[in-house]
C-alpha cells in the first residue's frame, strides 16, 4: 500500500476536482469569451484524468517504488528549525538569530560544539555583509 | 561601415571601459551565483550609478552583469542543484547529475565554455541578421505567444525523465499554482483568499530557491549514511577532451540558435529559451537516455542557449526599441538617461555606438569564459566542505535570497512550503522540472489564449490561420505523440549506441 | 573607553538631531521602472542636503497597496518613507487596501506624466476627431491595448470612452510595454499609455500619437493636440511624489521636502524629466495634500461608475 503513485494520484485527483468546483464559482466570460474560471476548470480536468490514468496504471508489485524516507527524524528536525526561525523573522538582531538557528541546526545534524559555532559565524556574517551592508536589504 | 566599426572599437578599447566592464562581469557573478539576486536586479540597482560616467562606461558595466550573471547562475546550478537564476534551471539537470558524479570541474568548465560559445553565436545573428529577427519577434501576436507556451509546456514530458505521467501532473500543480493573484484579463482575485500578499500571484524566485535548494538539502539529509547519500568529492578536470568537443559542437550551436531566437521574442527570455534548447538537443542527439544524468551535451545546449538569449533580447532593443526580456528592459532606461535612444533610429544615425555595444558583448563573453574556468578549480572547492556547513549555507543564503527579492516575508513562507513540497516530490519520484515549467508558461499561456481569443472575437478556428502558430502547434503534436511513433516503428537507437558521455 | 564610545554613539542615534541614520525609502514597484528610477535618482540628488543616506528598497505588489500599507505601519519618525505614486489614491477604490492619501504624511510632489493616445503608424486614423467617429460609429470594433485592467492608463480608456461615446474591444496586457509593442506589431490599433513611454516609439516613426489627455501641451510631443484643445477635458495623469506614516513631525516633513526641492532644482532632475517625458512639477506639502485629495476624490466618484459600464 506504499506505492507513491497510489498516494500522488489520489492527491492529484483531489486538487483536479477542487480546481474544476472552485472555477465554476469565478465569473463567467461575456460574449462567448473564456471566463476567469476556464482555466482552473481545464487544468483541472486534464489534473484529474491524468491522475486517474496514473492509479490505474499504477505497477502493483514494484519494490522500488516505495517511499524510503530515511533519515525521517533528522529530516524533521531541521525542518522544524527552519520554521521557528522563519517564525521569528523581524525579531530582534538577524546576526545573532541567524548565527544561534545556525549553530543549533549543526549542532542537530551532529557537528561539534567549536566547528558548528565558527561555520555560522562565518556564514552569518557573510550574508550579513554582502546583503545588509553592501546591497542594502535590510534583514533586522 | 568599415569607420563606424573602428569607431565602435576605439571607443571601447579605453582602459576605463574595459575596467568597468570587468568589474560589471564580476559583479554580475556576484548577482548571479547567489540565488534570488537576478540579473534585472543587478542591472537596476546600479543603473543610477551610471549616471555620472559616459555612456560607454555606464553601459560596459551594465552589460557586464548581465552578462555576468547568466553564467554565474549556472555555478550554484551545477555544484548544489541550487540555480542561481531563472535561466540556470535547465543547467541544473545535467550538470549536477555531472558533480553527483564526480566531474564538477568538467561541468563548471563546459558551463563557461558553451555560455561563451552561445553569447558569441548569438551576437554573430545580432551583427549580420538583426532586422529580420526583429521583424520575426514583431510579428509575435497573442496566437503566437500561446503556441509558444504551448510549445514549452508540451516539453514537460520530455523534461520528466521515465516518470512521464507524473511529470504530466507535477506541470499541472504548477500551472495551477501560476493561477494565483489577480487574473491577467478581469482582474478578478483567485485563489487569494483574501490576501493582499497574492494578488500578484505567488512570486516564482522563492518557490524556485524552496525546491531546489531547501527540497535538496532535506533530500540529503534524509540520505545521509546510505549508500546513495555518499558525496562525490573529487572535481576532476576542467577543459573537456577533443572528442567530446566534437560530441558538444551540435548542441552547442542548436542552442545558441533556439536561444537567439527565444530570447528576441519580447517578454520570453533565457528561462524558457534554454529549456527548449535542452529538449531539442535531447531529440537530436543519439544518446538520449543520457540527458538529465549528466550529459555533456545536454549541458552544452542549456548553457549555451540561455547565455545566447542575451544577443536574441539585445537584437529586439537595438533594432526595435523594445525590450527583449526584463534585463534589456532596464537597460534601455539606462541609454535613455544618457540621451540614447535604442530602436531604428540608431541603427541610421549612431551605427559607431551599435558596434561598441557588439564588441563589448564579445569582450564579455571572452571574459565570462577566462573567468569561468580560471575559478572553477577554487569554486568547486566548496564540495569539500563538511555536508552540514553547506546544508546551512544554501538555507542561510536561500532564506535571504527570497526574501531580498521583494522584501516581503510572505515569500519566505512561499519558499518554505516549496522546500517540504520539493522534498515530499522526490521522495514520490516525482519530477520538479515540469512544475518550474507550468509556473513560467501558466500566466503566458492563459492570457494569450484570452487575448487571441479577445481579437478573433471568440472565434477558436479562426487562430489556425496564422503561419507561426501552425508551427508551434505541429512541434507540439509532435512532441507529444513522438514516444508513441518511436514505438510503433519500434527502433530506438538510443539504447544501442555507445554513449560518450557515459 | 570602548563602553563610553559606544554608549555616546548609541545616545546619537536616538536622540541627535534628525536625521542621524540612513532613511529607507519604499519603493511600491520593480526595480527599473519609471517609479523606481525616480526614486532612486531623487534619493541620490536630495541625500548631500539631508545629511544621512536615503536608500531605496522596493516593496512590489497588489497596484503598491503592499508597500503604502507597510510605510503606514512603520513608526512616524522620518526614517521611512514612501514613493507615492497615483495609485495611492486608486488602491482604496479598488479593494486593495484601506489606505489613501489622507492617511500619511505627504511630503512633496515632484513630476507628472499625461496620458497620450497613440495609434500604429500605418493606421487609416490621422486624428483624434477620425479616431473617435470610427470607434463612436463601430463600436467594439478598433481593438484598444491597455496596461491592465484597473491601472492608470486602462482608467483614462474608460474615461475616454465616457467622454466622447466612443467604444473599444479592450485587450488587456501587464504593463505599457507589451500593450505598446502589441500596436506596434499591428496586433491591436491603439493604446494609451505616459507621454514617456511612447515618445520614442513616436520619434522613431513606429507610433502616431492622436491625443495627450492634459490641459497644456507637453513638452515632448509638443505638435500633438491635447484633449482639452480637442474639447475633450478628460484625463488622469500619473504622477511620483513621497510620503511618510501618518502622524510624522511637521519639522522632518519640512527638512525631507526641502531637500526634495533642492534635488528638483538640479540638472540632473531636469535632464531625466526630459528623456523621461516626465512633466517636471514640484507641490509643496499644502500644494501636494490638495492636490492628491482632489485625486482621491475623483477616482472615488468615477471608479465605480468606470467599472460599472465595463463589467458584464
Amino acid at each position: 500500500m506504499n506505492s507513491t503513485d497510489w498516494i500522488s494520484g489520489g492527491l492529484f485527483l483531489a486538487i483536479g476536482i477542487g480546481l474544476i468546483a472552485s472555477g465554476s464559482a469565478f465569473p463567467a466570460g461575456v460574449g462567448g469569451l473564456p471566463g476567469a474560471g476556464f482555466f482552473p476548470q481545464a487544468i483541472g480536468a486534464v489534473m484529474a484524468m491524468l491522475a486517474c490514468a496514473l492509479v490505474v496504471t499504477r505497477r502493483k508489485k514494484d519494490a522500488s517504488d516505495s517511499i524510503q524516507m530515511g533519515n525521517a527524524r533528522q529530516v524533521a528536525g531541521a525542518a522544524g528549525l527552519l520554521f521557528v526561525y522563519l517564525l521569528l523573522w523581524g525579531q530582534g538582531l538577524f546576526i545573532l538569530r541567524t548565527a544561534v538557528f545556525l549553530i543549533l541546526t549543526l549542532r542537530f545534524l551532529g557537528q561539534r560544539w567549536w566547528p558548528a559555532t565558527a561555520c555560522s559565524a562565518a556564514l552569518t556574517a557573510f550574508a550579513y555583509l554582502a546583503f545588509d551592508t553592501a546591497l542594502n536589504v535590510s534583514l533586522d | 561601415m568599415i569607420p563606424e566599426i573602428l569607431a565602435g572599437l576605439s571607443a571601447v578599447l579605453d582602459w576605463q571601459v574595459l575596467a568597468f566592464l570587468v568589474a560589471g562581469v564580476c559583479m554580475g557573478a556576484v548577482f548571479g551565483s547567489l540565488p534570488g539576486l537576478t540579473a534585472t536586479m543587478g542591472v537596476a540597482i546600479l543603473t543610477p550609478l551610471t549616471f555620472w560616467v559616459s555612456a560607454e562606461q555606464g553601459l560596459a558595466m551594465l552589460l557586464g552583469i548581465y552578462c555576468g550573471a547568466i553564467p554565474a547562475g549556472g555555478i550554484p546550478a551545477i555544484l548544489i542543484n541550487v540555480p542561481g537564476t531563472p535561466a540556470s534551471i535547465a543547467t541544473s539537470w545535467d550538470g549536477y547529475a555531472l558533480t553527483r558524479k564526480g566531474q564538477a570541474g568538467l561541468a563548471l568548465g563546459i558551463n563557461a565554455l558553451a555560455s561563451a560559445a552561445g553569447q558569441l553565436t548569438s551576437i554573430v545573428f545580432l551583427a549580420f541578421l538583426a532586422f529580420p529577427i526583429a521583424s520575426f519577434a514583431l510579428q509575435f501576436g497573442p496566437a503566437e505567444y500561446f503556441g509558444l507556451a504551448l510549445l514549452g509546456i508540451s516539453l514537460m514530458a520530455g523534461v520528466s525523465g521515465k516518470h512521464v505521467l507524473k511529470g504530466m501532473l507535477a506541470g499541472m500543480l504548477g500551472l495551477a499554482l501560476a493561477l494565483v493573484g489577480l487574473d491577467p484579463m478581469t482582474a478578478y482575485p483567485r485563489y487569494t483568499f483574501g490576501m493582499s500578499e497574492f494578488l500578484d500571484g505567488i512570486s516564482f524566485v522563492p518557490v524556485m530557491i524552496g525546491l531546489f535548494g531547501l527540497g535538496e538539502v532535506l533530500v540529503q539529509i534524509s540520505e545521509r549514511h546510505t549508500a546513495s547519500g555518499v558525496q562525490a568529492a573529487t572535481i576532476g578536470r576542467i577543459l573537456p577532451k577533443a572528442a567530446e568537443y566534437k560530441s558538444m559542437i551540435g548542441s552547442t550551436f542548436g542552442g545558441a540558435t533556439v536561444g537567439t531566437m527565444v530570447g528576441a521574442i519580447p517578454a520570453a527570455g533565457g528561462d524558457i529559451g534554454s529549456v527548449i534548447a535542452w529538449e531539442q538537443a535531447r531529440r537530436a542527439a543519439p544518446d538520449k537516455a543520457e540527458f538529465g544524468k549528466g550529459s555533456l551535451r545536454g549541458l552544452a545546449a542549456s548553457c549555451s542557449g540561455c547565455n545566447a538569449a542575451i544577443g536574441g533580447a539585445m537584437t529586439t532593443m537595438l533594432t526595435l526599441g523594445i525590450p527583449g526580456d526584463a534585463v534589456s528592459a532596464v537597460l534601455i532606461g539606462a541609454l535613455l538617461i544618457h540621451g540614447i535612444q535604442p530602436g531604428p533610429l540608431l541603427f541610421a544615425n549612431n551605427q559607431s555606438f551599435v558596434f561598441s555595444i557588439v564588441f563589448l558583448l564579445i569582450f564579455a563573453s571572452v571574459l565570462i569564459m577566462a573567468i569561468g574556468i580560471l575559478c572553477a578549480k577554487p569554486l568547486a572547492k566548496i564540495l569539500k566542505v563538511p555536508a552540514p556547513w553547506l546544508w546551512g549555507g544554501i538555507v542561510l543564503f536561500g532564506t535571504v535570497g527570497a526574501y531580498a527579492l521583494n522584501h516581503a516575508v510572505v515569500d519566505l513562507w512561499a519558499m518554505y512550503a516549496a522546500g517540504v513540497a520539493g522534498f515530499l516530490f522526490r521522495k514520490a519520484r516525482i519530477p520538479l522540472g515540469p512544475l518550474v515549467l507550468g509556473l513560467i508558461l501558466g500566466p503566458m499561456m492563459e492570457s494569450n489564449l484570452r487575448r487571441a481569443l479577445i481579437l478573433s472575437r471568440g472565434d477558436w478556428t479562426s487562430m489556425l490561420t496564422r503561419p507561426i502558430l501552425l508551427v508551434f502547434l505541429t512541434a507540439t503534436l509532435l512532441a507529444l505523440l513522438w514516444p508513441l511513433i518511436r514505438r510503433a516503428f519500434g527502433s530506438s537507437a538510443s539504447n544501442h549506441r555507445p554513449s560518450l558521455d557515459a | 573607553m570602548l563602553g563610553c564610545c559606544l554608549f555616546a554613539a548609541g545616545c546619537a542615534s536616538t536622540e541627535g538631531p534628525y536625521p542621524s541614520k540612513e532613511i529607507k525609502l519604499i519603493v511600491q514597484a520593480a526595480p527599473g521602472g519609471t517609479s523606481d528610477t525616480v526614486s532612486r535618482v531623487m534619493a541620490s540628488l536630495a541625500e548631500s542636503s539631508v545629511g544621512a543616506p536615503i536608500v531605496c528598497e522596493n516593496k512590489p505588489g497588489a497596484s503598491g497597496a503592499l508597500a503604502f500599507s507597510y510605510v503606514a505601519r512603520r513608526p512616524a519618525d522620518g526614517y521611512t518613507i514612501g514613493h507615492a505614486p497615483v495609485e495611492i489614491a486608486i488602491v482604496r477604490s479598488l479593494g486593495y487596501a484601506d489606505i489613501g492619501p489622507s492617511d500619511v504624511s505627504l511630503i512633496c510632489l515632484v513630476s507628472k506624466t499625461a496620458p497620450a493616445l497613440v495609434v500604429g503608424s500605418d493606421s487609416p486614423w490621422q486624428t483624434f476627431e477620425e479616431f473617435v467617429s470610427a470607434a463612436t460609429a463601430n463600436p467594439g470594433q478598433i481593438v484598444m491595448a491597455n496596461s491592465g485592467i484597473g491601472s492608470i492608463w486602462h482608467f483614462n480608456i474608460l474615461l475616454m470612452e465616457q467622454g466622447t461615446g466612443a467604444r473599444f474591444t479592450h485587450l488587456p496586457y501587464g504593463g505599457s510595454t507589451p500593450a505598446l509593442v502589441s500596436v506596434i506589431g499591428g496586433h491591436a490599433d491603439a493604446a494609451v499609455a505616459g507621454v514617456g513611454e511612447v515618445v520614442s516609439h513616436v520619434e522613431a516613426g513606429k507610433l502616431r500619437a492622436l491625443a495627450v489627455f492634459d490641459a497644456n501641451r507637453s513638452s515632448v510631443l509638443s505638435e500633438v493636440p491635447t484633449s482639452h484643445e480637442l474639447g475633450y477635458p478628460v484625463g488622469a495623469p500619473a504622477w511620483s511624489g513621497f510620503f511618510g506614516p501618518g502622524g510624522m513631525p511637521a519639522d522632518r516633513v519640512a527638512m525631507l521636502a526641502d531637500a526634495f526641492e533642492t534635488a528638483f532644482g538640479t540638472e540632473e532632475w531636469a535632464k531625466l524629466c526630459r528623456e523621461r517625458g516626465m512633466e517636471a512639477l514640484y507641490l509643496d506639502k499644502d500644494g501636494f495634500e490638495e492636490f492628491a485629495l482632489a485625486q482621491q476624490e475623483f477616482f472615488e466618484r468615477e471608479i465605480p461608475q468606470l467599472v460599472r459600464m465595463e463589467g458584464p
